[in-house]
């Protein structure tokens, strides 16, 4: 049975996408067939991590599904030959279209997020999918909770940071509203001055919920300017091994 | 008013000052019936965002249903630990308020549903436009 994933954060800017291009390619390096849907409409970008070019002509996107112009899987663009090392799984990404009329159509009329759960059920099926992995829109909505909702995993992203503590405070409670087997926590950027172990044992307590990862303010992670994924790109990294954990407690 | 100054000077709460009678009129309303009610009485389908304020049992068993997209009816009950007549009664709300789609692998002997979710990212004030498909 596949499995689905959800990488949220009550703020922006956390790394939810970085960390599902890095669980995406280290989840297909097993060889498994990875999706990915970037249901971030109002400000998509993952596509940018997997060098997919949304200016060709013709692409299609998640709009074009929820706009009834195609089938999800024609919307699925298989991103792996791009990833630029040999992987023997697959990644197969469903991007959220970057052209202004089309996000702004969507803020103006909005959607039925039920479409998007006929999708993503659409994308594991007619893909046979392994895994499906959801980058989300920071803060709740009620997509992000139908994502929470019929996902086996949450992926709670947060920086150490009292906005951030606050917030996630209330996404951990909502995520617990709906049962979520697995709840995750990672901790991106954390300053490399602070004790690693010491900030996993007080999000741990305060969340009663288990740290993932605890990963490194990097400046690798910046130089690379999301151009391709991290743990490909530098496979050595103490990034890759934590996040190694945290596709141990995915899988 | 000098009822409650009186109890409070005397250490009673205020509620253990009413009077017998009233105390027996105060009933408490069943969560799950207040629902049921409420989910009759409007038009919009269920969101996930009702899901997470829906009273348990039930919540966690459309929790359980919703994650696996499928359940029956006999699964159902078995959840919410109540008998058929009771578990239909709430299905048929479910149904009506498009949360649970009788699936066509239903048999004589029991009722299979699908879930969905669903829900406007934008209440629709405005009648569609098709604007963007004219601009197109
Ligand atoms: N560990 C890290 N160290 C340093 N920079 C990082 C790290 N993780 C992510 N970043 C950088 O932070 C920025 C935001 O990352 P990313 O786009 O993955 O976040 P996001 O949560 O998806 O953002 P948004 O909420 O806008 O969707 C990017 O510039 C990325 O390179
Ligand atoms: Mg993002």
């Amino acid at each position: 049975m596949s499995k689905t994933i959800s990488i949220h954060s009550y703020r922006g800017g956390t790394g939810k996408s970085n960390t599902t291009a890095n669980l995406a390619a280290l989840l297909a390096k097993t060889g498994a067939t990875v999706g990915v849907v970037d249901t971030d409409i109002q400000s998509p970008g993952i596509h940018v991590l997997f060098g997919l070019d949304l200016e060709q002509d013709g692409i299609k996107t998640l709009n074009d599904y929820l706009w009834g112009k195609c089938e999800i899987d024609e919307a699925a663009h298989d991103v792996t030959k791009a990833l630029g090392v040999p992987i023997s799984g697959k990644v197969l990404l469903i991007p959220s279209s970057i052209r202004a009329g089309e996000i702004a159509r969507v803020l103006r009329e909005g959607y039925d997020v039920g479409l998007l759960n006929d999708g993503f059920q659409g994308f594991i099926e007619k893909k046979k999918l392994d895994y499906l992995l959801i980058d989300t829109h920071p803060g709740l909505n009620e997509e992000t909770l139908l994502s929470i909702a019929i996902s086996q995993t949450l992926i709670i992203i947060l920086r150490p940071d009292q906005q951030d503590f606050q917030g996630t405070a209330v996404t951990v409670d909502v995520a617990k509203k709906l049962d979520v087997e697995n709840l995750l926590l990672v901790v991106n950027k954390t300053p490399t001055q602070f004790n690693f172990d010491d900030v996993q044992k007080l999000v741990e307590e305060k969340y009663g919920a288990v740290v993932g990862a605890v990963l490194p303010h990097s400046d690798e992670v910046m130089t690379l300017q999301s151009n391709g994924v991290f743990v490909l790109k530098y496979p050595d990294h103490e990034i890759v091994k934590k996040l190694q954990n945290v596709v141990e407690k995915i899988k | 008013m000098w009822l409650k100054k009186l109890s409070k000077f005397l250490g009673f709460s205020s509620s253990d000052a009413k009077p017998e009678a009233v105390k027996a009129v105060a009933r408490p309303v069943d969560p799950l019936e207040l629902l049921m009610k409420e989910l009759r009485e409007r038009t919009e389908d269920i969101h996930p965002s009702d899901v997470i304020t829906f009273p348990e049992p039930l919540r966690s068993t459309i929790n359980f249903a919703v994650r696996l997209g499928h359940v029956s009816l006999t699964e159902l009950s078995r959840r919410m630990d109540m008998d058929m007549a009771k578990t239909k009664e709430i299905v048929e709300v479910l149904v009506a308020r498009h949360l649970l789609y009788v699936s066509d692998k239903s048999t004589d002997k029991e009722t299979y549903y699908e879930t969905r979710l669903s829900a406007m990212t934008r209440p629709l004030t405005r009648p569609k436009s098709g604007l963007w498909d004219k601009l197109e």
